[in-house]
C-alpha cells in the first residue's frame, strides 16, 4: 500500500496517482490536509492502526509514503475548548495549548514510526528549511549565492537602492499565495519584486525586517526538481520580458517564456546533492539562475515545490519518476 | 499581455508589512465553482478527493480530468 499525504488542490498528486495505477496494482491512500475525516487511530503492538472514514490500514501495510503537501493531516482528533465551558479565558487558552502539544507529540511519533516502517519521500511535515540558513549552507558548500541583506532600517534599504547595483526583495519565508474560495473568490499573491523608489514610499524609518538580495542579470533561470541524486531541470528564458524579468511566475500567457530541458553541470549537481543531504531532503525543487558568463547562482530550495507545469512543458515525466519510486517497494 | 495583475491597495497595512510582502497582487479573475468544489474521483483502488484550482489568473469552469 502507498500512503500519500497532500492537499486536495494539488494537481501533481493526482498525476502521480494516475501513474501508480498505470504501473502497479498497489492500493493508494491519499489523505488531504485540508479535509476532515472520521479518523480512528491506535498505536499498539508496535504499530499504528488507522481507520479513515471506515477504511482501515496499518503502517506495516505501507510500502512507501509520500509527504507531498501539508503538515496536519489528521485534523479534529482533539477537541476545541469552548470558552464558555471553561472557568476563564486563560484556562481555555492553556488547555488549547496543551491539546496542541498532545497533537504534536502524536504526529511526531506517527511519522517516526512511518519512517521506520517504509521509505518516505518528501518532508512536508512543517519542515520547510530556513531560506536564510540555506543560503549560508549553500555558500559553505561552494555554490554561488547572490549577497543578501536583512534590515529593519529604511535608510539601509535606501542605501541599497542608491548603490545602483540593483536589488530584489521577497519574503524570507513563503510569499502570500492564497486562493480565497469562500469569501472574495479571488487569488492573492506576492512575487519577487525589484527594489525601486516606490518600494520605500511611506515606510517608517524603522520598518518591518525585510529581505533584500543582489539582483543578478540572468541569461536564464532554472527550476530543478530532484529525487535523491536524480535531477530534472528546466531553463526558463524569462529575462527578455519585462513582465517576467524579476519573477517568471508573473506569467505572460500571450507570449509565454521559452522553456527547454537543461542538463546541470556535474559539479553543480554534486553541490546540490550535498546541500539536500545536509538539509535531510530526498526530494524537492531548487531555483537557480545563470548569468551571462554561465555562472550558476543558487537562490532557494522548496521541499514541496510545484513541478507539474515544468514537467508538462518539457516532457520531464517527473510524475512518473515519483510513481516509479513509490511502487518500487511493492511486492 | 493577457495577464494583467492588479495591485492591491492596502494603505497603512502595506507600509507596515515587510518590503518583500507589501506588494500584493490580486487575481482579476473570480474563481468559479468548478475550480473550487471538491470532487471524488472514481480511481480504481481507492477514492481520491481533489479540488481543481486554476493556474494563476486563469479561470477553470470544469474539473480538468
Amino acid at each position: 500500500m502507498i500512503l500519500i499525504f497532500s492537499k486536495s488542490n494539488d494537481p501533481s498528486t493526482l498525476d502521480v496517482i494516475r501513474w501508480i495505477h498505470r504501473l502497479s496494482d498497489a492500493k493508494v491512500v491519499r489523505i488531504n490536509a485540508d479535509e476532515t475525516y472520521d479518523v480512528d487511530i491506535t498505536f499498539r503492538d508496535d504499530d499504528y492502526h488507522v481507520a479513515i472514514d471506515g477504511d482501515g490500514f496499518r503502517l506495516a501495510d505501507v510500502s512507501s509514503a509520500w509527504l507531498r503537501k501539508g503538515s496536519f493531516w489528521f485534523s479534529g482528533l482533539f477537541p476545541q475548548v469552548p470558552e464558555d465551558a471553561a472557568p476563564s479565558r486563560a484556562f481555555a487558552q492553556h488547555v488549547e495549548h496543551r491539546l496542541r502539544q498532545e497533537d504534536m507529540r502524536l504526529r511526531e511519533h506517527f511519522h517516526y514510526v512511518l519512517r521506520r516502517r517504509c521509505e518516505v519521500l518528501g518532508s512536508a511535515m512543517g519542515s520547510s528549511p530556513n531560506k536564510l540558513t540555506v543560503l549560508e549552507m549553500a555558500r559553505e558548500l561552494g555554490l554561488r549565492t547572490p549577497p543578501f541583506c536583512v534590515s529593519s532600517s529604511r535608510q539601509q534599504a535606501r542605501d541599497l537602492l542608491d548603490s545602483g547595483v540593483g536589488y530584489i526583495s521577497k519574503a524570507m519565508s513563503d510569499g502570500i499565495y492564497l486562493f480565497d474560495v469562500h469569501e472574495s473568490r479571488r487569488g492573492y499573491f506576492t512575487y519577487t519584486e525589484a527594489l525601486e523608489e516606490d518600494s520605500l514610499d511611506g515606510l517608517e524609518p524603522r520598518m518591518a525586517p525585510s529581505f533584500f538580495q543582489r539582483y543578478v542579470d540572468k541569461a536564464f533561470e532554472l527550476r530543478v526538481f530532484f529525487l535523491d541524486d536524480v535531477f530534472r531541470a528546466v531553463a526558463i528564458f524569462s529575462q527578455n520580458d519585462e513582465q517576467t524579468r524579476v519573477d517568471y511566475r508573473k506569467y505572460n500567457d500571450q507570449t509565454p517564456n521559452r522553456m527547454v530541458p537543461y542538463q546541470l553541470p556535474s559539479d553543480v549537481q554534486r553541490k546540490l546533492t550535498s546541500l539536500a543531504e545536509r538539509l535531510g531532503l530526498n526530494t524537492g525543487s531548487i531555483d537557480l539562475i545563470v548569468d551571462h558568463a554561465g555562472e550558476h547562482y543558487f537562490l532557494e530550495v522548496n521541499p514541496v515545490g510545484q513541478f507539474g507545469p515544468l514537467s508538462e512543458a518539457c516532457n520531464l515525466s517527473i510524475e512518473r519518476l515519483i510513481a516509479e519510486r513509490l511502487v518500487s517497494r511493492e511486492h | 499581455m493577457s495577464t494583467e495583475l492588479e495591485r492591491m491597495e492596502l494603505g497603512a497595512l502595506e507600509r507596515a508589512l515587510p518590503v518583500g510582502i507589501g506588494k500584493i497582487h490580486v487575481s482579476p479573475t473570480v474563481l468559479d465553482e468548478g475550480a473550487t468544489s471538491k470532487v471524488t474521483l472514481a480511481l480504481p483502488k481507492y477514492r481520491h478527493r481533489a479540488t481543481f484550482v486554476p493556474p494563476l489568473h486563469k479561470q477553470i469552469s470544469k474539473p480538468e480530468l
